[in-house]
């Protein structure tokens, strides 16, 4: 099968207060056709800084470095930002967190829908407007005729979260990156925005890069999961594995930390202490720190990425070892 | 933009004008005994009770006879008819015809300052704000710590001092043939820019500072809006970023500076016209105020806050088209 997205050792690094920090260390992400692979981790882990440099919008202050990007099949690793710009919105999109303010407030919703098609396609202002409501009408949206006549401010959180969402699919792209895109939500409407996209995503069959903290949002919607700690992956796998057998420490934690329906736990296992300062990163593993199973190999040098006998990816000298 | 606002705008707008006139009216008589009292001739041999007689002559034929109110009710059903009385100036000229004439003159001072400000305002400020943390940016950021803290009379002083005494380039103080032999030709504009030189200039050096801070301030934080990251996603062009995205979010802020500006247009440049002996509203006013010239002195500021109050409508109705959100609360 194709790949839609390929990043090879990605790095992303900027300054901050005369400070380094290493936001992404190095990080491998492949993401298969149809498929939805999820990126997991803490708030300041590095996967935003991933997802915005998958697509080259990485802040400019920010120095991106990698050995490889293909969207599509497309080498696009030295493409400058007037060649990506012709990928952007057709071949590659993105859905971002907060709807408010990743809308344009003085706008309406109808025109910023217009600009994709009239950006990728060479098409007339009627066909857009048409092609547009048709767009908003496949996220739900009621009455989209008079809607693409709103502006945003004017549309309730989950509304203004389904255009983002129909911009992302406006045209057909083989891949969508979609950071965090229910975070902002309430509960009730997190779970029918979650619906919708893994709707979609079956339905046009598009690749899906899932970047949450939120690991009941993967549970219902990925078919492989990569969990970044750090700017890291420190464990990757098929979902239902990851799930059921966590192989790394810190996968193991932040499973303890969910609360289920279904599960009888007294408590919630808290993982102790916090990420590391970006700046300055512990020597080793960066886990170690936090770790309840760190040996002492663990405090000299990173482990690598290793594949176990199952096929498992995980970065940990211990991985396995360990029972509960 | 919905109608209501427009209406709600216009109605506060009026509130505050008649705010005003009341204010106008009443707070110069505030501590005055009799504001007549310096236009009774010398009473002489008169008996007092022909003295009384003569002065209630003297408080009529000054329009100031009656009660503070019933001035006051008198004052504002001629100002409802357009009437702004006649000034105490030899010859009872109409304060309108007063205004009328100097008008001109501080309009050209003012909005001459107020273009050239925003030009190269917008244009340093755009600049800045593509080259943040350059050394343009950094200048501008010093150079409007100064601006705010020195006030543009004392920049008018230090032009006026060097450049028009010391360095004798430019006139530092109006030649008078300018107004009275003023025509439409060549001749008479190159004139009066010659010497309006100064007096632009030492308003224009704040404005432009003010004008290009707000404009990187705006275009910076605009740039940094998740939206814009969102319209890049989407694939629009920069030139698209820029035009449709940046600058009109990032107008918002610069249409309220320039609405602030328009109502300093006729009353913010007294001073500066003090100093440079220029012929306008503002040295009208401090003639009207040296003489007790009442009618004259309610005609300049009641003009003065309409043109300001205008302004700030012009602004706000600007606002509510460039940015839908603003609406009535």
């Amino acid at each position: 099968m194709q790949n839609a997205i390929e990043v090879k050792n990605l790095k992303v690094v900027f300054p901050d207060r005369g400070r380094m920090i290493r936001a992404v260390e190095g990080v491998d992400l492949t993401v298969k056709k149809g498929e939805c692979l999820a990126l997991v981790g803490e708030s300041g882990c590095g996967k935003s800084m991933t997802s915005l440099s998958c697509m080259k919008l990485q802040p400019s202050l920010a120095a991106v470095r990698l050995d490889q990007l293909c969207i599509c099949g497309e080498d696009v690793t030295d493409y400058t930002d007037r060649q990506m710009q012709a990928l952007r919105g057709s071949k590659i999109s993105m859905i971002f967190q907060d709807a408010l303010t990743a809308l344009n407030p003085v706008m309406t919703i109808g025109k910023q829908m217009d600009e994709i098609y009239r950006c990728h396609e060479k098409i007339s202002k009627k066909e857009a407007k048409m092609r547009s409501i048709k767009a908003l009408k496949a996220v739900g949206i009621p009455d989209a005729e008079l809607r693409y006549h709103a502006f945003p401010h004017e549309l309730s959180g989950g509304m203004r979260q389904r255009v983002l969402i129909a911009m992302a699919f406006a045209c057909e792209p083989e891949v969508i990156i979609a950071d965090e895109p229910t975070t902002a939500l309430d509960v009730t409407i997190q779970a029918q925005i979650l619906e919708l996209l893994s709707k979609m995503q079956k339905e046009k069959q598009t690749a899906l890069l899932l970047i949450t903290h939120d690991l009941s949002v993967v549970r219902s919607m990925a078919d492989r999961i990569a969990v970044m700690y750090s700017g890291k992956i420190v464990e990757e796998a098929p979902a239902k594995e990851l799930l059921e057998n966590p192989l790394h420490p810190y996968t193991k934690g932040l499973m303890a930390a969910v609360a289920r329906l279904d599960d009888d736990k007294k408590e919630f296992v808290q993982i102790p202490g916090h990420l590391p300062d970006p700046a300055d990163k512990p020597a080793g593993c960066y886990f170690h720190p936090r770790c309840p199973y760190a040996a002492t190999a663990c405090k000299k040098a990173m482990p690598l990425l290793t594949q176990n006998e199952q096929g498992r990816k995980v970065r940990c000298y211990e991985a396995g070892k360990f029972k509960e | 933009m919905k109608n209501t606002y427009i209406i709600q705008r216009i109605l506060y707008t009026l509130f505050i004008f008649a705010l005003v006139v009341t204010l106008c009216f009443f707070i110069p008589r505030i501590g005055v005994e009799d504001p007549c009292a310096r236009y009774y001739p010398a009473q002489g041999n008169m008996s007092d009770e022909n003295y009384e007689m003569i002065k209630e002559l003297t408080r009529q034929q000054y329009g100031l006879d009656g009660s503070n109110w019933s001035q006051y009710v008198r004052y504002v059903k001629n100002l409802l008819k357009g009437d702004l009385g006649t000034s105490y100036q030899a010859g009872s000229p109409k304060v309108w015809s007063l205004i009328a004439q100097r008008l001109p003159w501080t309009l050209v001072l003012s909005v001459s300052s107020m273009l050239i400000s925003l030009f190269f305002g917008i244009l340093i400020g755009a600049a800045c704000a593509a080259k943040r943390g350059g050394m343009a940016d950094r200048m501008l950021m010093n150079a409007s710590t100064v601006t705010t803290a020195v006030p543009s009379f004392f920049i008018a002083l230090l032009l006026s001092f060097f450049l028009g005494f010391q360095l004798e380039w430019l006139p530092a103080y109006t030649d008078q043939n300018m107004v009275s032999e003023f025509a439409w030709n060549l001749k008479s504009v190159e004139m009066v820019a010659y010497n309006a030189a100064l007096p632009v200039l030492s308003t224009v050096v704040g404005g432009i500072v003010s004008y290009a801070q707000s404009t990187r301030n705006s275009v910076i934080a605009v740039a940094n809006e998740n939206f814009i990251v969102t319209a890049k996603a989407k694939g629009v062009s920069q030139n698209g970023v820029v035009y449709k995205h940046i600058l009109r979010n990032a107008l918002l802020p610069i249409v309220t500076g320039l609405g602030m500006g328009l109502s300093g247009l006729i009353g913010g440049s007294v001073v500066i016209e003090k100093i440079f002996n220029w012929q306008g509203i503002g040295m009208l006013y401090l003639e009207a105020n040296n003489n007790n010239d009442y009618p004259l002195m309610m005609g300049i500021m009641i003009f003065m806050a309409a043109v300001a109050l205008l302004g700030n409508l012009i602004t706000d109705l600007c606002l509510g088209l460039l940015d839908p959100r603003v609406t009535v609360e």
